[in-house]
């Protein structure tokens, strides 16, 4: 058992994590050190407390969240979450400008794959630290260059992380190609902020983009994905940014076209629409209100809308983000 | 059908708990986090689902739409009908009509509508964070 407490600043949050034992401390670990991006604010803090449990939890029934591999109930006391191989995760107490979590993990299951479902609890910490702090997290990639800010929307695998690592490439800064943060300003303008600088891409990636190496050597990042983690300042130095004000919405599709790329308007319906399907909206009236309201005035504050089509094979071609960007 | 008779009745609606709405530029966006579908409304539309909120009956909504400068006809009729249909109302048990607000201003009447989202956001997602499908492990 560790004695000491350890600390993560993960964007506006800082993570402290209560002594616990090795294996969950590895674990949480792996998860929170990649965020390496800096911030100035009064962090928001969330306290950790991960125990091994002698069975199982009872399980959640998913009323506030329901996910793959975890279900989250709203319970008096506070969010309650299971996920599949029992462990569970309870906010145990909230405080002005802090919460603290309460995580047991199934003592025969630490040294199985299941350890990885810690994951999902931590993740359910971190959102809940980050929509205290004001933010709202997308799921989504970002990038500026010239006073303009592209949101790229997709689902995973849409192709968000090629189009970013691309616009890097020509010269873009990026705020991250899967998580950030969004909000709007004390000035009533919409503001995104980087949680990572990182990049995960897909081993065949190296067929447009060289520089990357090969991404096979390294090892996967996830066992859902062939992806590798590639860190932007490693292959392209100085291509980060930290903070942006959004002036694009882009949704980005894959289809095998004859063409490398197409580009239409989206209008003002399709970019709520596209924005907000990049948020993951519990079953709570006060959240969801409040992940409406901030997409809303973000789009009321003027933002443009773009539908792309990524091509097959398409980054073959300088002529594809040429097109892009003179669509902008 | 079950509620649009009951307005038909003239028995009081309110809009469901679980709906949630934020104004647009024009109009409103309502959200049913039971069924995750969203409803763009346009501003005639919204001012008469604001009459809900508090519960209401169909002659509220028409006396309210009147007032506001619409036309004698079956349009207001309809879009409650169609809201019924898409069961963003339920009965408003112990409400009882707060009377008809000032009516509309600032911009034309214009019949109003309501259109449902094609798809609506899944209901079973990756994470807390990703509100993707999930992949098969």
């Amino acid at each position: 058992m560790s004695l000491a407490k350890t600390t993560f600043a993960v964007g506006p949050v800082h993570v402290t994590l209560e002594p616990m034992l090795p294996a969950f401390e590895r674990r949480i670990d792996e998860q929170l050190r990649i965020f390496r991006t800096s911030w100035d604010e009064s962090p928001y803090e969330v306290q950790l407390n991960v125990q091994p449990i002698a069975a199982p939890a009872a399980d959640a029934r998913g009323t506030y969240l329901t996910c793959s591999r975890m279900n989250v109930d709203a319970t008096a006391r506070g969010l309650y979450a299971t996920t599949l191989c029992g462990a569970s995760a309870q906010l145990s107490e909230r405080w002005e400008g802090g919460e603290s979590w309460s995580i047991g993990f199934p003592a025969e299951q630490i040294d199985t794959p299941a350890i990885d479902q810690l994951e999902d609890l931590i993740g359910l910490a971190l959102v809940s630290g980050w929509r205290a702090a004001g933010w709202t997290p997308v799921h989504g990639a970002a990038v500026t260059r010239d006073g303009k800010c592209l949101l790229l929307c997709a689902m995973s695998g849409g192709g968000k992380s090629t189009l970013t690592a691309a616009l890097v490439r020509d010269g873009w800064q990026t705020l991250g190609d899967d998580k950030l943060l969004l909000r709007l300003g004390a000035d009533g303008e919409p503001e995104v902020a980087a949680l990572l600088h990182s990049f995960n891409l897909h081993p065949k990636t190296r067929e447009w983009f060289p520089e990357v190496g090969d991404l096979e050597l390294q090892p996967r990042y996830s066992a859902w994905t062939p992806k590798r983690k590639v860190y932007a300042d490693d292959v392209w130095p100085g291509r980060t940014a930290q903070r942006a004000r959004p002036t694009h919405i882009v949704r980005v599709r894959r289809d095998p076209l004859p063409v490398p790329i197409a580009i239409a308007p989206l209008g003002y319906d399709e970019m709520f629409r596209t924005l907000i399907g990049q948020i993951a909206i519990p079953n709570e009236r006060t959240v969801a209100i409040a992940v409406m309201r901030t997409v809303a005035q973000v789009l009321l504050s003027g933002l443009r809308g773009l539908d792309v089509v990524i091509g097959e094979d398409c980054y073959r071609d300088p002529v594809t983000l040429k097109a892009l960007t003179a669509a902008l | 059908m079950h509620l649009s008779q009951a307005l038909n009745r003239g028995e009081m609606l309110s809009l469901r708990a679980d709906v949630v709405a934020t104004v647009l530029d024009e109009g409103a966006v309502l959200l049913d986090l039971e069924t995750k579908y969203f409803f763009a409304l346009n501003a005639s539309g919204w001012a008469l689902v604001q009459l809900f909120e508090s519960g209401a009956s169909m002659d509220d909504a028409r006396a309210y739409a009147t007032a506001s400068g619409a036309p004698s006809d079956d349009s207001v009729d309809q879009f409650l009908t169609r809201l019924c249909e898409y069961a963003l109302f339920e009965p408003a048990i112990g409400h009882c009509s707060g009377g008809v607000p000032d009516p509309l201003t600032g911009s034309a009447w214009l019949a109003p509508t309501v259109e449902r989202q094609a798809e609506p956001l899944q209901t079973v997602i990756v994470s807390a964070f990703d509100p993707s499908i999930p992949l098969a492990e």
